[in-house]
Formats: structure tokens, sequence, C-alpha cells
């Protein structure tokens, strides 16, 4: 092979630019990404129920389409939110289930579920987005438009050109939408011996189109088309509601017409402390987020275009700028671990050539692991980008045996060989136990593969695209390698640096000073390994370090029975008390709900606070630190909660598990008062364990009604059915688009209302008039009763059971920790009653799944690494003596964990996976080579020596180049560094650790086992 | 047992702190508004809807005595009158034949007149007896008795000028209804024209009957124009029937039109106030209702305390408050579910 590779070296070469240039092709097409999708499949479905309170929701629509969803096939769960007016159910399917066909599954049982609730209510499926969906953000302003009318610009002109953007789901639209609202006052009604229904009937009737067909005639064919399109105010004024004797009156006689809005909105968006017409641009599902946000951007140049003069566009966020930033900032890193390394290998080898080669390979190893990548499909994003950042020291490695084993060799040249026979030599010499190193590092990657939901969707792109690396760095060191060696390299001079001589001549001492004291130093060993795992006990736990996204998002609670008006005002004061720092870019808020949007009513609101880039922070240094003084300073606002976190964070909690705080607890029950008394209950519990902060209940409850209950024995008495009184308020209060307006190609909806003093007055709203069938005229008081009570604003399931829910976000605390002892609080201090049962759920869910396969894939790997070596040596003793590295590794990585003040969590757990490999690999040089000399005839005290002394140099270049490669992402404060820093850390001491230890307690523990021999 | 002890202590604190502070920029931004309650009259009112009619006693149909002619008409229908303003002349033949008989009446007088003169003359002189005389005078005074019967008789038509007799509005007010034209004949006890003042109107309320109950005759309503002008009125009657159509008791307010605002068939609401008291006053958004009770906020300084209130009767506007607030003390009316639920929770369930 080796002989064929350099009789063909010109080939080789040729090869070698062609996958440098294939690689760098793929490197610049390959679709780049922030992160991994974390979002489970999910479908959502929304039934608007204008009018209905969220009991009637709840048992009239969510209670069925539910049912009706639990039946799928690869269904997991179904969750839902019933609000009053709003029916909200997620229906999650099993994870790898195609999302077009759930859609499809879901599409064909929505007509099974239409059927069983009442027809008006019309269930519609959501946008096919994801937690990374909300991908820009833009508002429209303008100094002498009002929001009616923006919002008419937005929805008729702009609505549709951003739609037409491939890989555009949905648009979340706020502000209100234009109507003409026709306010019929009722006592005019009463003196004309009108009923309501009269004028809901005449203006159905007076405004409208038919297509006659053709007509031929003497003009030609002629289309015939029977206008009576409704087309001004005036239009609607003089509807003729009633003739006699040739008089006959209009709809303005008895109603106040008017442009308004669509009655019922529960939402607005507000920017800088002004309301304005905001909108969120819904991504769909797996498009490329980038290249979306480019378009998007081409797009709104052409928009700005048609917009009216004094119209301005503003686009307030996009999620592009943080898939820059992460990918800068891993780029940043892989470049400036190239440079260490480089640096490393000059030091060491003592040789610019050599050195250069080794620096060569790392680039070539990338650039054919992008290749990989992108055939595989695999996006380049923060987490698959940071596989190559860590491992950038690992890419090396087999270069560097290849290229150092050449150069001792071509040192050592007594039988004066050819160049290309010492290569052939060298590389054969060291090609097994190469390839076996790699291959042992690339097996501890592979249990990560067994990850599942998150875990799995963030770090297997990770060990994916290391094990690329890993393999194209095979290629790499035993294709291109030989050949480049026989083009670069030249005998050298002396062999070892004066430097490397050193180090040598000073561990040697060392190493003989520990020979002879044996055993204490392996009882010291023994002792700091105790001690690492015990403060391994000490240390954290959590998911992942949140990842930095340059913006803050603060979500505000308020009282359920504020009114939208209310709600703007405490939206302006965060977003103005945002604005007095000079780091805030931005800060706009969106308040309950869009038309189509999230299950939220107007006491909810989420403002954006969009930082400025972070070299520009002056008042504070962290995010956390702004969190803090905000919260400071929010806490004098009376009757709010805030609580805070990141945008993408937020929507990647809420579609995990329905909660948009890192911990949530859900109280399951049937009684929804038990619930929520128990849910009360829990949060003081939590506002007392330290490092809770954002502590809050949901008000489920709370919301006073007006509750209308006909009078069933009066309606028999005057022959009135309950439906005619209930028929008053589905229409007339809510608003009843009885027919539409047409201005050019738009159409606006002509709403028939009460006025507002009916609608708000308990008194007036008592006088209402009802006709009966013999055309008595009755008031709504007397065949109803009118009461204020108390019911429901949210009413929360989980496959099929109610649940009520208390949130909390953490500072300065381990979630594992914090879950630990709430759990213990909670079952001391609250006695569930039967039926009912608690819920952690939120970002701990996944800590606790992630922890669990853990605990059972990380001695998978070390019996996978054992199994190996057993396989290697044959030799159950070697194989433990190596696997030794394992513990040796773990002091390491535990201390500097300990050290560094991370918590222990997944990515630190694979900094842990990765370092094991890495540290069994320095064993493994180094135990092969005794085992080498002993089958030679050396004595074991002998062939440790030879080994020690000629080893010593190819462990260190690995173990420097494997940590150096890190230390960029050690340093880094940029946006994206903080998932990779647990990794790195571990990484770096273990490899630390291990790799003195390799060189002392090895040779120690070799010659205790061999002595016999 | 001790934990959870002091974990009940800690709660009660928590949840029933009893003061807010919120410094005025706050407070300003979110409109959070106070007023001193104040004594005063409370009026509690309530407002029905209405129709405007005519007061039935300030009408006044215009007929004539006597059968006759239409011969000239002074006015048009909707004109306003002024008392005394000629309304139209009626000619009548009755008129000409009483005039002539008049007339008739008159020459016989004056003949009587000459004879009676004459034989008074004759008779002092002794030349004719007592007898012829006395016939002469009794002629006399028969031939004046039948002149003054004749004039009575034309007076008791009214005013007369020649033949015809002339008909004069005898109130101010409007033309409503001519029903003659020129040369239209009219006969006695018809009625030619109708005329009515709008001094003062009828206002009809529809009232339901539980409402009823609580209005008093001669008590003050107002009625509210649609120009937005209210006018004051007083109830003189409530019906003792229901309205079979509308199922309500209409219920009557007689009103001045000052201003001529109002007029009949126009639809009008009307206020009447159910009771009146004297008591301390606050907006009835200030008070609102936890657990049963009644609460309000009240502002010392930047700190706004909840305090425990009891209050007689609320209104859409306005409660009257029994106890537990004096007089002068602000009380915070907008902005309110703020403070409200910083005190007891984002309107969770305590």
């Amino acid at each position: 092979m080796i002989e064929n590779i350099l009789k063909f070296r010109i080939f080789v070469l040729f090869l070698l630019v062609l996958t440098v240039s294939f690689g760098y092709y793929s490197y610049k097409t390959l679709s780049i990404d922030t992160f991994p999708d974390p979002t489970p499949i999910q479908v959502n479905i929304y039934t608007d129920a204008p009018g209905l309170s969220a009991e009637e929701v709840e048992s009239l629509i969510t209670k069925k389409i539910e049912t009706v969803m639990s039946g799928i096939k690869d269904v997991t769960t179904v969750r839902s939110v019933s609000l009053p007016g709003l029916s909200y159910i997620s229906v999650f399917f099993k994870d790898g289930t195609d999302v077009y066909f759930a859609r499809r599954l879901v599409m064909e049982k929505l007509s099974d579920a239409k059927a069983q609730i009442p027809s008006q209510y019309n269930p519609i499926m959501g946008p096919n987005s994801s937690g990374l969906g909300n991908v820009l953000i833009y508002a429209l302003t303008s100094k002498s438009k009002s929001l009616v009318d923006l919002k008419t610009i937005e929805e008729w002109k702009i609505k549709p050109l951003i739609k037409a953007v491939d890989g555009v789901e949905e648009i979340s639209q706020w502000g209100p939408d234009k109507a003409f609202l026709v306010k019929i006052h009722p006592d005019k009604l009463l003196s004309y011996g009108l009923t309501l229904e009269d004028i809901s009937n005449a203006v159905e009737k007076n405004g409208g189109v038919a297509g006659g067909g053709f007509s031929k005639t003497n003009e030609g064919d002629l289309i015939v088309r029977a206008t009576n399109y409704l087309t001004s105010i005036e239009d609607i004024k003089n509807i003729p509601i009633m003739s006699e004797n040739g008089y006959f009156l209009r709809l303005s006689d008895v109603a106040d017409v008017e442009v308004g809005e669509v009655p019922n909105r529960r939402g607005a968006f507000t920017l800088n402390g002004q309301e304005v017409q905001g909108n969120i641009v819904l991504k769909r599902v797996n498009t490329n987020t980038k290249d979306l946000v480019d378009r998007l951007y081409q797009q709104f140049e052409e928009i700005k275009k048609i917009l009216p003069k004094d119209v301005e566009l503003k686009i307030l966020y996009d999620q592009s700028y943080l898939t820059k930033k992460a990918v800068s900032t891993v780029e940043k890193a892989l470049m400036e671990g190239i440079i260490l390394v480089a640096i490393a290998m000059v030091f060491y080898l003592g040789n610019l050539r050599s050195a250069l080669l080794v620096v060569l390979s790392i680039p070539i190893t990338l650039l054919m692991a992008f290749i990989f990548m992108k055939e595989v499909g695999l996006s380049g994003n923060l987490m698959s980008l940071s596989g190559l950042a860590i491992g950038i020291g690992l890419f090396a490695d087999a270069t560097v045996v290849v290229v150092e084993n050449t150069f001792r060799n071509m040192f050592h040249n007594p039988q004066n060989l050819s160049k290309i026979q010492i290569i052939q030599i060298a590389v054969k010499e060291v090609f097994k136990p190469v390839v076996f190193a790699i291959l042992i590092i690339i097996a501890v990657f592979l249990p990560i593969f067994s990850f599942e939901s998150v875990e799995g969707k963030y770090y297997k792109p990770l060990a994916l695209t290391i094990i690329f690396a890993l393999v194209s760095s095979l290629v790499v060191a035993f294709v291109f390698m030989p050949v480049l060696s026989y083009y670069f390299l030249k005998t050298p001079k002396s062999e070892e640096t004066k430097v490397m001589e050193l180090i040598n001549n000073l561990y040697h001492k060392i190493l003989n000073k520990a020979l002879k004291h044996g055993k204490i130093v392996l009882t010291g060993v023994v002792i700091v390994f105790v001690f690492s795992i015990w403060i391994f006990t000490k240390i954290g736990t959590e998911f992942a370090p949140t990842l930095n996204e340059g913006s803050v998002l603060v979500k505000s609670f308020l009282n359920p029975n504020v009114s939208l008006e209310e709600a703007k005002r405490v939206a302006f004061l965060v977003e103005e008390t945002a604005k007095q720092f000079p780091e805030v870019e931005n800060a706009f808020s969106n308040i309950g709900r869009a038309e189509k949007g999230e299950p939220e009513d107007v006491n909810y609101i989420e403002t954006f606070i969009i930082l400025k880039p972070y070299n520009q922070w002056k008042n504070f240094k962290r995010r956390e630190d702004f969190e803090n003084i905000l919260r400071e300073k929010l806490k004098d606002i009376p009757g709010v909660g805030f609580s805070f976190t990141q945008p993408i964070q937020m929507r990647i909690d809420e579609l995990l598990s329905g909660v948009k705080s890192t911990v949530a607890i859900k109280v399951f029950g049937d009684d929804l008062d038990k619930v929520n008394q128990i849910g009360q209950k829990i949060e003081e519990i939590v506002r007392n364990t330290k490092g809770a902060v954002d502590v809050e209940t949901e008000a489920q409850s709370g919301k006073l009604q007006l509750k209308i209950t006909p009078k069933r024995d009066v309606l028999a008495k005057y022959g009135i059915t309950a439906e005619d009184i209930l028929l008053v308020f589905g229409k007339y209060f809510t608003g009843y688009e009885a027919n539409y307006l047409k201005e050019g190609l738009i159409t606006f909806p002509i709403v028939l209302r009460l006025p507002n003093d009916y609608i708000n007055s308990l008194e007036k709203l008592a006088s209402i008039p009802i006709t009966t069938k013999n055309g008595y005229l009755l008031s709504l008081s007397d065949v109803a009763n009118i009461e204020i009570s108390e019911g429901f604003f949210k009413i929360r399931h989980e496959n099929g059971i109610r649940y009520a829910l208390v949130q909390s976000n953490l500072e300065g605390r381990d979630l594992g920790g914090f879950i630990k002892e709430l759990k213990e609080k909670i079952d001391k201090q609250i006695k569930l009653p039967e039926g009912y049962f608690i819920q952690f759920s939120g970002q701990f869910e996944n800590q606790e799944r992630a922890m669990k396969k853990l605990s059972v894939i990380v001695p998978m790997v070390i019996l996978l690494i054992f199994m190996l070596l057993y396989v290697n040596y044959n030799s159950f003793k070697d194989a433990l003596i190596v696997i030794l590295n394992v513990p040796f590794a773990t002091i390491g990585g535990i201390l500097s964990l300990y050290l560094s003040g991370y918590n222990l969590s997944v990515p630190a757990a694979i900094g842990f996976i990765a370092v094991f490999g890495i540290a069994t690999l320095n064993g493994v040089v180094l135990i092969s080579y005794i085992r080498q000399l002993i089958f030679e005839g050396k004595t074991v005290d002998e062939a440790i020596n030879v080994a020690t002394r000629l080893r010593l140099r190819p462990i260190l270049i690995t173990a420097t180049a494997s940590s150096l490669g890190l230390i960029p992402i050690l340093l880094s404060g940029d946006i994206g560094s903080e998932t990779q820093k647990p990794i790195a850390i571990v990484v770096i001491g273990g490899i630390f650790t291990s790799t003195m230890l390799t060189l002392l307690i090895l040779p120690i523990v070799y010659r205790m086992f061999n002595k016999g021999a | 047992m001790k934990k959870a002890l002091i974990f009940i202590l800690l709660f009660f604190t928590v949840s029933f702190a009893k003061e807010v502070i919120v410094n005025p920029e706050i407070q300003k931004k979110m409109n959070i508004k106070t007023i001193p309650a104040t004594y005063k009259d409370i009026t509690l009112s309530k407002t029905y809807p209405a129709v405007v009619s005519e007061d039935p006693t300030l009408s006044f149909g215009v007929s004539s005595s006597v059968d006759g002619i239409v011969d000239t008409l002074y006015v048009k229908p909707g004109d306003y009158v002024k008392k005394g303003q000629v309304l139209l002349s009626v000619y009548s033949p009755k008129i000409a034949d009483i005039q002539a008989n008049i007339e008739m009446a008159k020459v016989k007088l004056n003949t009587a007149k000459q004879v009676f003169e004459r034989e008074e003359l004759l008779y002092k002189e002794d030349v004719i007896p007592y007898v012829r005389y006395y016939n002469a005078k009794i002629e006399y005074e028969k031939a004046l008795g039948e002149l003054n019967a004749l004039k009575k008789m034309l007076n008791s038509y009214g005013e007369v000028k020649g033949n015809s007799i002339i008909l004069r509005s005898k109130i101010d007010g409007f033309i409503a209804d001519i029903k003659v034209i020129k040369g239209s004949p009219v006969n006695v006890g018809e009625q030619i024209m109708l005329i009515h003042s709008h001094e003062r109107l009828w206002v009809i309320a529809q009232v339901p009957f539980e409402d009823v109950q609580n209005l008093k005759i001669g008590q003050t309503a107002f009625v509210l124009a649609p120009n937005g002008k209210k006018i004051q009125g007083k109830l003189t009657y409530i019906n003792h029937e229901i309205d079979p159509k509308t199922r309500r008791n209409d219920v009557r307010i007689v009103v001045n039109n000052v201003g001529d605002i109002l007029k009949p068939n126009l639809f009008v609401n009307v206020e009447i106030p159910i009771s009146s008291s004297k008591g301390l006053v606050v907006p009835s958004s200030a008070v609102f209702v936890e657990n049963g009770k009644e609460y309000c906020f009240v502002k010392n300084g930047n700190k706004f305390i909840l305090r425990e209130i009891k209050t007689s009767q609320k209104d859409e506007k306005e409660a009257v408050v029994i106890s537990g607030l004096k007089e002068g003390e602000e009380v915070a009316y907008s902005g309110v579910i703020f403070l409200r639920s910083s005190v007891f929770g984002g309107g969770t369930n305590d």
C-alpha cells in the first residue's frame, strides 16, 4: 500500500490538490446555522373561539380535539392550553418522525375532531415552525398613518411578498385590523320596535355580488355582473332597515357607523415606549436561518420601494447575527488553535519543515471533514463546528506520529537507505498503533450516538464531525503525509532540540526517584484520586451552560384582569427602563397574542432587549449582571412579576416543556382550584429556596367573568329559547361580521356590535331588549341572571390531565442541587391528595434524562476502551495498566472543572469521554513500546528506561497539541464559546494529569506488575 | 413542625404586606392617580328610554261658531302664532242674514223713534190720548229691543267683520294642523285648525316595573336631549297599566321646553334620580373586592396603604364609603389593579 502511494506520488499530489479544492468548495457552500434545532417534532392546533370563556373552551373544544389527537400513531405527548377565546393544542411526535407526515396524520384526524366540536369553531394547524423559528422581527412605523392603516399595509402589501420568500412559514402580525363598526343602539331599536336580528339581516342582505353568466346582445357577448358592493361608509349608513308608507329607516338612524378596529384584540406590539405595528417572521422547519434572513433582507429592499412615503419599515431583530457570531467564534478558535499547535510543533521538533507538515495536516483534515459534512447533509453550526475546534489537536496526532517517526528514522539511518525506503519503514512501523489509537478515540465517541432528544440533537453532530475529522486525519497521515514528507523533509542535523534534551533529563531524574519510592507515590495518587472523587460530589450539575444570545428577554406577568391599555403602560415602562442603558440598542415588546400566535392574553408581555455588541458594554460586563441591574430597577413597579431569559432560549424552553422557564413544577390533578392551591404553596417553597429568581405561579384563575344565565322558567313563559339570548352575546357582544366593505381589492369586515357603554356597563347590559315571538319586548334582566364571578383564565392539560404551573429561573446555583433541595422540601411540607401528583419539568427534564444516559455511557466507554486494549495486547494485565489512564484523566478533569466553577453538564461529560480516549492513547504509546522492547529481549527496567526516553516527545507533542488546540476556546468570551468551555476545561485538565501520571505512574505500575518476569 | 410554622408566618407576611411603595415617576407612567374622598350629596340615578309628546292641556283647537265658508286664511301650517293673532275669516250667510235684519231693525227703530217722538209731542199738547202715546212708546222700545237682540246675536258669533267672522289664536303656539283651504265650507262643531304650545311638553319614559317602586310623583327628573342638553322636569304621573308591547311602565315627566330643544316624537333618555343622600364619596374604580371584603388604597407620600372599607352603595361612577376612610384622604382610583396584585398576588388564587 505505502509503496504504491510513494510510487504514484504525483497522482497523490494531484489527489491532494483535488481534495483541498473540493474541501474548500464544500466549506464555502456548507449550510450554516446557529445550532441544531432541538425542538421535538410537533404539530400545533389553534381554535379561535371568540367570546368563549376558558372553561367553555376547555370542555367544548380542547378536550375533544385532544382526545382525538392522542390516538395518533407515534404521538408521545399532547399538551394544551385553554384560554378565554382560544384553544391551543400541541401534539408531540416521537423523534425521527417526518414532520410533514406528522402534519398529514394530524390533518386526517382534524376532520374527526371538527365533527365533535360546535360547528362555528374551526380548528386549524399552526405554522410548521420550531423553537428557532422566530427568525426576524420587523415593525412598521409612521408619523401620519394610524395603526389600523399600517396593519392594512402589512396585511395586504407586505405579507404576500414576505410569504413568497422561500422558507417563510408564517408571519405573526400584531396591531389592530381595520373594520367598519356598526354600533347598534338598543334604545332606538326599542322605540322602532326592531330587533337586533332585523339589523343584522338588513346588513347581510344589502351588499354583495352575483355573477350572471353571459348575455349575447347586439353589443357583443357580455359578462353579466350584478354588483352591489358596499364601498364607502356612506353606503353602510344608508342601508335600509325598515320601510313604512314610503318612508324608510336607515342604518344610521339606529346605529353609529364608524371606522375602527375588529373588536376583542388581545395583543399589541410596542417599540421604545410607543405602540407600533410589529411582525415576527416564522421560519419553516429545516430551513437554513442565515440563507433565509439573507433572502428576507433582499425582499425588504423590494418592499421598501412600494411602501408609502411616510411609512418606515424597521428591522428590529434577526437571528442570523447569532449564527454569524457563533460561527466566527468557532472559526477564530480554529485559526488560533492551528497557530498554537504550530508553535508547539516547532518547539518540540525543532524543525521548521516537519512542524510545517504537521500544521498543514490540520487544515487538510478539516477540509476533508467538510466534504464529509456536506455529503452527509450536516449543517455547519455551533455544535458541529465545535467538534472541529475541540478536536483540533487530535487531528494532528496521526500526522505527528508519522512525521516524527519519519524524522527520527531519517536521523538514525545506519544502512543509508533511500528516502523512500525510510519513509516506508517509518510509516509501516507506526501504521498499526496509530490506526488503533484513532480507532479508540472514534470508539469513545460512538456511545454519544445513543443520546436522545435535545442532547442527541446537540451532541450527535459534534461527535459525528469529530469522527469525520479523525478518519480524515488518518487518510491525511497515511496517504498525503508520506508523499509530502518525501518532498519536504530533509535529514535533520540533530534528532532532538536542546530544550527537549533538558526536559528529558529532568523527567528521568524525577522518574528515577519515583521508581525508587513507587509505593509512596502510588499511595499518593490513590489519595488524590479519592479526593477528586469527593470533590466530584461537590460539583453542581446542569444540562448545559446557557448560550449567550446577546439579547435579553423580559417576561412580565400581570394580573389577568388587566386591560390592554394598562398592559401597554407596563411594556412602555420596561422598555424605557432598559433604554436608559447606553448598551441597549432597541427594546420592543409584544403583549398578549398576535392573530395566530401564542396562547397568551394581554396580561403577559415579552420585552426583547437587544444589546449592542459585547465590546461596547460599560455598565456591566456580563449579561447576567445586566439582568440583575434591570431586575433591581423593575422591582419598583408594583403588581407585576418579571422573569428574565433570552429570546431563543425561551422559545426552546417553551417548545420542549411547554414552559418558558428553566425550572417548571407541574401539579397535576382534576380539581383546578385544588391544583392551583397546591401550586401556591409550592411557589412559596420555591421562593424560599436559595438560587430561585423570577418565581411565578401562573395565574390560572382569578379572571373575573360576567356570567349570564338565562332564567329558564321565564323563557318558557314567553316562548323564547335560551339560544335567542345566547345569540345576543355570541353575536353582538363579541361583534358579528355581517358583511364586508370593498376598497379596491381589499375587503374589510363590517362588524355589528353593541355600543361600548352597553358592553362595559352592567346596568345598560341589563336593559338590552329581547323580543319574544309574539312581539313583546323584554329586557335582558327579565330573562337572565347577570352576575360577576371569578372564573378560570388559563387551563393547561398534559395528556389530558389538568395541571397548575410554578416556574422559576436560577441564579448562582446549579440546577441539579436546586431540584434536589426542592424535592426534599416539597416532600416534607406538602401532602398531596389522592390522584394528585407533581412533576418537575423544563431544562431539568433534559438534564435528568441526559445524566441517566451518561451514567450508562461512561462505564460503557471505559469498557469499550478496555476491550480494545485487550484485543490489541491480548493481555489482561497490560490492558488494565493502560486503562489506569482513565482515573488519571478523571483527576485532572474533576479538579479543573471544580476550580473553574463550571457545573457538571452534558458537554463536561463529553469532555470526560473525550479525555478518556486521549489519555488512553498516551498509555498505549508508552506501554506498546515497553512491550516491544521486552519482546526484543530487554529487561523490564531497561525497557522502561528506553521507552520513556524515546516516547517522551510523542507523548508530550500529542498532549500539548490536544490541549493547546483548546486554549482559544477557553480564553474566548465570545458568543457561542459558553457551550464548548466545559469540554475544553475537562479535556485540558484531564490531559494534563493523565500525561504527567502516564509518564510517572505507568512505569511504576508496570514494573510492579512485571517484577517476577 | 417549627419550619412549617416559620413558613406559614413568612407566607402571611409576604402575602399581606399592606402597603406598596411606588415612586412618583412610576406612578405617573403607570397612570396611578389619586383623588381625595369628599363629602357630598350623591344621587343615584338611572336612565331610561323615552319619547317626547305634546302636552294635551296646552293644545288649542280652532273652530267656527257658525256655518260658513272660509273667506281668508292668514296662516300656514307650522306658523308660530301669538295670542290674539288673526287666523282666518269665515263668511257666513247667517251673519249676513243677521246683518240684514239689523239694518231692517235699525230702520224700524228709526221709524218707531220718529213716531214715538211725534206722539210724545202730541200727547204733551194733549192732542192725543195717553193710550196712543203709550202704544208708540212700546213700539219704539220693541224696535230698540229687537235691534239690541240682533246685535247681541251677532256678537255671540265672535268677532265679526262685515259678513265674516274673524278667528284669532287664543294661545302662543304652532299651527299644527289646518283642515281647510280658502273657500272650504265650515260647519259648527268642526275643528278647522290645531295650535300647539311647545312651551311645555310631556316626556313618556318606559321604566321597567321593578324600578317604578323607587319613583315618586312630584320628584325631579332629567331629560337628556340628543344634542347633549339636560333639561329638568317633574315626574307627574305613573301609568296604572303596563304597556302590553314593551312590558314596561310608562312614566310621565313634564318639562318646560326652554329654548325649544325638545320636539314631539323625539326619542330621548330620561335620567331619574332614584335615591339621594349625603356621604363620603370615592370613584367606584377605587374600590375592589377581595375575599368578600372591600378595599381601597390610600396614598401617603409614596406609599399606598391598603385599607379595608365598607360601602353602602355603588354605581357605575361613584361609591359611598361608610367606614374605613376619612374625608380628604387620597384614594387611588386609576391603575389600582397594579397595587392590588402587588398585595394580593398576580390575580392568583388567594
